[in-house]
């Protein structure tokens, strides 16, 4: 079945999966033409989960070689811009864990104001009043909220990804709101 | 600044955000150094994760091994020198139940790898402890023939519901 997703991506069901074909069988152009299709999701997830451009472009990087190697194991049943963003979301989730022990360690501070501008740059109609908020949020809390409400995962499936109670995952959201409305003067 | 009076309101604007961007450079040049495989790329490919839990997986194999064959060695030994005696057989039993202690250290260690990777690492991490765990088993079956169909193992699949047993 053709989802919303693939109707994005500008292929029809049967362009995909001939696409995905191909690039089993090693096809770079093939390959590359399921990039162009989606990169645009994917960096836009890798710039919400990390605030930070530099670090989103080499993510959404990371995520396609992640995807050209899991790819002979991706079943034509499946949807590949689904999929595609499950692998995208597992390597920000990854990346945060590491992300996080350095920090820890240095206690870097994120550039708010150049994420604002940044995704002004890749998304001129958002709305950087909110992009700046979800920004200032704690790492996990971001997470939570960006899945949640941007990408409208449930709270059993980001938990599951997070690897943390459903519960948890509900009262991060809570809290990402409760920080959200403060920041925007609500 | 914008005013947003409750929760329901606030994820219905984030709902709205936009679910596309475009990068400021083409990000295609990378991704395609990356399937070549260029190691100047700053992140890591699945083989490099894989390695370690290689390792981990072998080093347990090896241990067990090891701990077996001293643990035969011994028995072997002292059953040779006093055939029949109850020592020998409560000293054999030590030395398996040595090497069974050691081994499960091992796993422990094996484990606390395979916690720290990714979920597809993970799954890769399981599929070489069964591995290990089908070889090691062979070993058993090994020592004593006659039990041969009373060993079973898991293997070959991704769901753990659906894992088939082999018996050998």
């Amino acid at each position: 079945m053709e989802s919303a997703t693939d109707r994005a991506s500008g292929h029809d069901a049967t362009e995909t999966d001939l696409l995905v074909e191909r690039a089993k069988r090693r096809d770079h152009v093939a390959f590359e033409a399921l990039y162009r299709a989606h990169y645009r999701r994917v960096y836009a997830l890798t710039l919400r989960m990390t605030c930070d451009v530099s670090r989103a472009e080499e993510l959404t990087q990371e995520v396609f070689v992640r995807a050209w190697e899991a790819l002979p194991g991706f079943r034509a049943e499946s949807n590949l811009g689904t999929w595609l963003h499950t692998v995208a979301v597992r390597t920000c989730l990854n990346a945060s864990r590491a992300t996080r022990r350095r920090e820890a360690r240095f206690h870097n501070s994120r550039d708010i104001d150049g994420y604002a501008f940044g995704a002004k740059r890749a998304m001129p109609e958002t709305n950087v009043d909110l992009e700046r908020a979800l920004a200032g949020l704690p790492p996990r809390t971001r997470e939570v909220a960006v899945l949640f409400d941007i990408y409208g995962y449930r709270h059993q499936e980001i938990a599951r990804m997070l690897g943390i109670a459903e519960g948890t995952s509900k009262a991060q959201l809570h809290k990402a709101h409760r920080l959200m409305r403060e920041t925007l003067g609500g | 600044m914008m005013g947003i009076d409750n929760d329901r309101e606030l994820s219905e604007q984030l709902g709205r955000l936009p679910r596309e961007a475009e990068p400021e450079r083409d990000l295609w040049p990378g991704v395609a150094a990356g399937l070549r495989g260029d190691p100047s790329l700053g992140f890591r490919s699945r083989p490099r994760l894989w390695t370690p839990l290689v390792q981990a997986a072998a080093a347990a194999v090896v241990l067990f091994a090891t701990g077996l064959a001293s643990g035969l060695a011994i028995g072997a030994t002292r059953a040779g020198g006093e055939p029949g005696s109850v020592s020998t057989a409560m000293e054999l039993a030590a030395a398996v139940q040595r090497t069974g202690t050691e081994y499960v250290a091992a796993l422990a260690a094996f484990n606390a790898i395979v916690d720290s990777l990714s979920v597809d690492a993970r799954v890769q991490g399981r599929d070489a402890a069964l591995a290990a765990l089908y070889g090691a088993a062979q070993e058993v079956a090994l020592l004593e023939v006659a039990s041969r169909d009373q060993v079973e193992l898991p293997v070959g699949s991704e769901d753990p519901e659906e894992l088939p047993t082999v018996r050998f």
